[in-house]
């Protein structure tokens, strides 16, 4: 009779952690991925400039290390990437700081694509002229070169990106991203995404965005999905760019060569 | 009775066909107005001489369009305290 109960109770045991596990990966693998991540800008110093009216321009910059900070919002299987009202600020040397990230406007990402919106520095172009998408990096090269950041352990990814720089000139410039594949989120700050694990640390030209602050929470209202009148590809939007800069600039010759 | 149906279709048929080429001849019109009339302001004229400057210096589109609109920004507060 003790044996019997015994066998009874063995197995309700059983079936209740049988129970229990799948109840528990059924609430786990139900939930929503939601995660909210600080980084922080880290910028390298200034090569020396030798034209005196640029040293002028840039010569804030440098003070400007550390001090800016971006959200990114992960809901399931988009982002939301902005940053923390440096550039809406009126302070020049705060917006050609965030510039050296080649973020202008907060970044929305879905269905593999960025959009954002174009820069309202440009005052021939209407803000909501243009949306801009950019498609996501697919071409990673993931090393086995690995380090701990906050006790986890991240491995090294490489790739290369390209930004249109004046006068429709593109410039080609090489990436290096942290990731760490103990955060199953497939996200990263500004452009950058696509590897298994979130991405902590990342740097190219000379700029540092370092992960500060992670929390498994979002406040949905923070994501703002960006709207334009014309979707367009970042090459068609430098290429108008570039032309709207020309006939502008023609404009300007014309009137002052009315004068 | 198929003799009125047809010249209501019709009639509704032609009438947007009209109405449709109106539009068409009104945005056109727009487009021109836009065109002839088309004058830089004294700040526009700063931003653009900025923004030519910034570009010469080789700074990126970007950049340049910031500083720019710096200038742009001080000419307009100027403005507003003329007035």
């Amino acid at each position: 009779m003790n044996e019997f109960s015994q066998t009874v109770n063995l197995l309700f045991m059983k079936k209740t952690i049988k129970y229990f596990i799948i109840f528990y990966c059924a609430v786990c693998f139900s939930q929503k991925k939601t995660l909210t991540v600080d980084y922080t800008l880290y910028i390298a110093e200034n090569i020396p400039e030798k034209n005196s009216h640029k040293l002028e321009i840039l010569k804030d910059i440098d003070l400007k290390n550390e001090k800016f900070f971006f959200k990114l919002y992960i809901n399931d299987s988009i982002s939301y990437f902005i940053d923390n009202n440096g550039i809406s600020s009126s302070n020049l040397s705060t917006k050609l700081a965030i510039n050296k990230t080649k973020y202008s406007t907060p970044i929305f990402f879905v269905n593999n694509t960025f959009y954002f919106k174009n820069n309202p520095s440009f005052i021939f172009f209407d803000r909501n002229e243009f949306l801009i998408k950019k498609e996501r990096i697919n071409n990673w090269e993931i090393t086995s070169e690995s380090k701990i950041i906050d006790g986890r352990i991240c491995y090294k990814a490489t790739t290369k990106d390209y930004y249109y720089h004046n006068k429709g000139k593109k410039i080609d410039y090489e990436i290096t991203a942290w990731f760490c594949p103990e955060l199953p989120f497939r996200f990263g700050p500004v452009y950058y995404n696509n590897l298994p694990g979130l991405i902590i640390e990342i740097s190219y030209l000379d700029i540092k965005l370092v992960a500060t602050s992670l929390k498994y929470e979002l406040d949905e209202r923070k994501i703002v999905k960006p709207t334009g009148n014309n979707i367009v590809t970042i090459d068609e939007y430098n290429s108008k760019l570039t032309d709207k800069m020309a006939e502008m600039f023609e404009e300007l010759e014309k009137q002052n060569g009315k004068k | 009775m198929k003799k009125l149906f047809f010249s209501a279709v019709a009639l509704v048929a032609f009438n947007s066909v009209s109405i449709a080429n109106t539009i068409q001849i009104e945005e056109e019109k727009v487009k021109d107005e836009k065109a002839i009339t088309f004058y830089l302001t004294k700040c526009d004229q700063i931003y653009l001489t900025t923004l030519l400057k910034a570009i010469e210096l080789e700074f990126s589109n970007e950049d340049a369009s910031d500083i720019a609109g710096a200038a742009y920004q001080v000419c307009k507060e100027k403005e507003v305290k003329q007035n």
